[in-house]
């Protein structure tokens, strides 16, 4: 056994230690049902911060994203300021969800979305949407954790097999420990991920020589017409280059737009998939387990937007540059060939053969970004099942050892699921995963609605929601072979027009939602949805003094995104200089991309802080708060007719009729 | 049974060194291992940032350092120090490089940790800590 694989277990046997303790020390803190779904409410701000920081970055950072870097070049680093954006949906709903949860008692998005809507079919919804999403998307990033393992121990430890003990380590804490042992180890995790990504980073420099040696090599190479999109409409590499605004193309899969896919059309678009993760479901758990408003600001502003964002920026785009600038020192060959576990699964390797140890602990850095998020979605997933369909139908009068044990079953089930879709059936978790990012971009409605806008009627936001999953479903892969499957081949493909299924989703969706909720209002339901406003105003208002900002937060984010992630990045790509000028032509030093990019990622910065705490969107100001909190108020289920062992039965089979059905046609 | 407070603060303590010991351990032992001076010494000063670090976290939460926590950094050091002193006089291939890492690292670790002691408890007290520990 070589000694890099022996560093590998000693850390991975140590991180393991370090996860089942604090599940077992989670365990003993949670004697209610509420300490164990959502750590009694009492989350610390510091581990918020971190908890919430690792799970909207986790493994799409780590591992994906200089992965696309390596592939794209510049212009997916474009989505770096994606450490901006998503925090953006945390800025403008998690306070408010807070309070109300605060207030009512909430204890998931499916009881706060029911108790506005008076609709249980809504907490149905959710439920649907949450199991979608997580089953998916926890079995593709399981998977990737067990591909990763096998990188890195030389196929020494299979992959599934890998991925089944891995995920066994994430179950068990979960399982004992609820969400404080989620959010306790999740503090470790989100800090190994940064690090390891930094640390990573340096690695890429120190093999280019420095900074001044990697651009060199990046002017070199904006000289060139390599990679897979070769040059762009304007003659410049595409690794340097945005290509153009939007292309209007049948979709990926049927026609390839010129010089890559990452148009501002899908940067924007795609920006707003991103921004769905921290409105899912699991998002809106975690605001509702903190203690205080307090880590909302820090988490958004801080170690988002300004730390992860500035370690995108220039460790990230190193990782994914670096190889290309390495190509005649054989690292390229050794980092491309290492499939499933990614670009950085090949640097670990090759940090590994020098210094075991620090792979090692890298591998542990990766697999950290894997679990917290899968460990939070483990959680969340089973709170859920426990609270809106155990407790909100099967038994309303469940009481707290119940709905642990719930819960609990609730975590077997989800990671049951996702290891058996992931082992049996991959190719339909790769095409259910690749929706869950759509998918949460379209709760966008529903939370704005609550949070925002009183006008949004329940039937504006159930069709919204509904036709917005169904077109997310239609521009990607599994809407085509759903298609397919009943003989109709459509004349698209994935993301036609380079815009993101997230973008086709959200738009269809709010165009629904505000068209229906026109047409539906009611004086009653407009009474019952105006408590729960009248109820933020008094807490969540801008103080007078402030109103006259408003034009300006206004104005403020909407040329940010304009100009980071919108249209107006095409200006970026030669406003500083021609990518093939040369450092001599490079007004900055450094590519024109990369520093527009830098640029408005320090603007981002700016622009998030004025929002979280000049606007007050995620602080109180200097005015104190006092709460009704009533313990465990019902919000649906009091009045919701428990089904009975029938009907329990019957939606078993039609479950299970649906997993077989899927299997038949995807295999 | 801990209270939460207790208990967060030895998250905080165990997280704090799970990032800045390991990396800092990584760092010191490629240093070493590689004949790498400024690796092995951002590994130094990664392993005393965990140690300030310790320190803020015990000013926030109240409370200095257990015993326990003295007794764990008193052996690592030890340890430390004397695997560096076997190295030098017993290992072939312990070059100039991993000599000047231990002659720069450790007196370092000293000196951050008499300085914290001064700072703690003043110039003419700070073996306060040691009678207060012999007293206990």
């Amino acid at each position: 056994m070589s000694e890099s694989i022996v560093w590998l277990a000693a850390a991975v046997a140590a991180y393991w230690a370090y996860c089942i303790y604090w599940g077992a020390v989670g365990a003993r803190l949670s004697n209610s049902a509420s300490d164990y779904f959502l750590a009694d409410r009492s989350l610390s701000p510091w581990i918020s911060v971190l908890a919430v920081t690792g799970c909207s970055f986790s493994a799409w950072v780590f591992l994906g994203h200089p992965a696309l870097i390596f592939r794209d070049g510049l212009q997916f680093a474009q989505l770096s300021l994606a450490a901006v954006t998503i925090p953006l949906t945390g800025v403008l709903f998690f306070k408010r969800q807070w309070l109300l949860s605060k207030r009512f008692g909430y204890v998931t998005p499916g009881e706060m979305l029911a108790d506005y809507f008076s609709s249980p079919l809504l907490r149905l919804v959710m439920v649907l949407v949450a199991v979608v999403f997580s089953v998916p998307f926890l079995g593709m990033q399981l998977r990737v954790s067990g591909a990763l393992m096998q990188v890195l121990t030389g196929g020494v430890v299979d992959g599934t097999v890998a991925m089944w003990v891995l995920a066994a380590m994430v179950f068990l804490y979960v399982c004992i420990g609820g969400l404080r042992a989620v959010a306790y180890v999740g503090t470790l995790q989100a800090l190994l991920m940064t690090t390891g990504l930094v640390a990573i980073g340096l690695v890429a420099y120190a093999k280019v020589g420095d900074f001044s040696t990697f651009n060199a090599a990046l002017a070199k190479l904006g000289a060139e017409a390599t990679g897979p999109w070769g040059r762009t409409a304007q003659g410049y590499n595409s690794y340097f280059e945005i290509p153009g605004v939007i292309q209007f193309t049948a979709g990926l899969g049927k026609e390839a737009p010129l010089g890559g896919p990452w148009t501002a059309s899908m940067i924007l678009t795609y920006s707003f998939a991103l921004m769905g993760i921290q409105a899912a479901p699991q998002f809106s758990m975690w605001a509702f387990s903190t203690k205080s408003p307090k880590s909302f600001a820090p988490q958004q502003v801080w170690a988002s937007a300004a730390v992860v964002g500035f370690i995108l920026l220039l460790f990230s785009v190193a990782e994914g540059m670096g190889p290309h600038i390495l190509q005649n020192s054989g690292v390229l060959t050794s980092l491309e060939n290492d499939g499933a576990g990614g670009l950085a699964g090949g640097y670990i390797r090759m940090i590994g053969e020098s210094a075991p140890w620090f792979g090692g602990l890298l591998a542990v850095s990766a697999l950290a970004g894997v679990q917290i998020i899968t460990a939070a979605f483990f959680s969340t997933g089973g709170t859920i099942l426990a609270r809106d369909l155990y407790r909100g139908y099967l038994n309303p009068a469940a009481d707290d050892r119940q709905q642990k044990l719930f819960g609990r079953i609730g975590v077997g089930l989800i990671a049951l699921a996702a290891l058996l879709t992931a082992t049996f059936s991959p190719a339909v978790e790769t095409q259910l995963g690749a929706l869950a990012l759509g998918f949460g971009a379209q709760l966008w409605l529903a939370l704005a609605a609550i949070c925002w806008f009183p006008w949004i009627t329940r039937e504006g936001v159930v069709l919204g929601l509904l036709v917005g999953l169904v077109v997310v479903v239609f521009t990607e892969p599994f809407g085509t072979a759903l298609a397919s499957f009943f003989g109709v081949d459509l004349p698209w493909r994935r993301w036609p027009w380079t815009i993101h299924s997230a973008g086709w989703g959200i738009f269809f969706n709010v165009v629904i939602g505000v068209l229906v909720s026109l047409v539906t209002q009611t004086p009653k339901d407009r009474a019952h949805r105006q408590r729960f406003h009248a109820f933020l105003s008094e807490y969540a208002a801008l103080p007078p003094q402030k109103r006259p900002l408003r034009p300006v937060a206004w104005a403020a984010a909407l040329v940010w995104l304009f100009f980071a992630v919108g249209p107006g990045v095409v200006l970026g790509n030669d406003v500083f200089g021609p990518p093939n000028g040369g450092i001599a032509a490079w007004a900055l030093g450094i590519p024109s991309l990369w520093g527009w990019q830098f640029l408005w990622w320090a603007l981002g910065v700016l622009m998030i802080w004025f929002l979280a705490y000049k606007m007050e969107l995620s602080v109180f100001g200097k005015r104190g708060l006092e709460f009704y909190f009533p313990q465990d108020r019902r919000p649906v289920a009091a009045g919701a007719a428990s089904i009975n062992w029938q009907q329990w039965f019957w939606g078993a089979v039609l479950l299970g009729g649906g997993v077989a059905v899927l299997h038949w046609m995807f295999g | 049974m801990a209270t939460i407070k207790e208990t967060e603060k030895r998250l905080a303590v165990v997280t704090n060194w799970g990032v800045f010991g390991s990396f800092g351990l990584g760092s010191l032992l490629s240093g070493f291992h590689s004949d790498l001076l400024l690796v092995g010494l951002a590994g130094f000063v990664t392993l005393i940032g965990g140690f300030v670090a310790h320190v803020v976290i015990n000013r926030i939460y109240g409370g200095g350092f257990r015993a326990g926590e003295i007794a764990a950094a008193f052996i690592a050091f030890g340890m430390a120090v004397l695997g560096f002193l076997l190295g030098w006089l017993f290992d072939p291939l312990f070059s100039v490089t991993d000599a000047r890492l231990g002659l720069i690292g450790f007196p370092a670790v000293i000196v951050c940790f008499l300085v914290y002691l001064v700072t703690k408890h003043g110039i003419r007290r700070w073996l306060s800590m040691f009678h207060t520990a012999h007293n206990r």
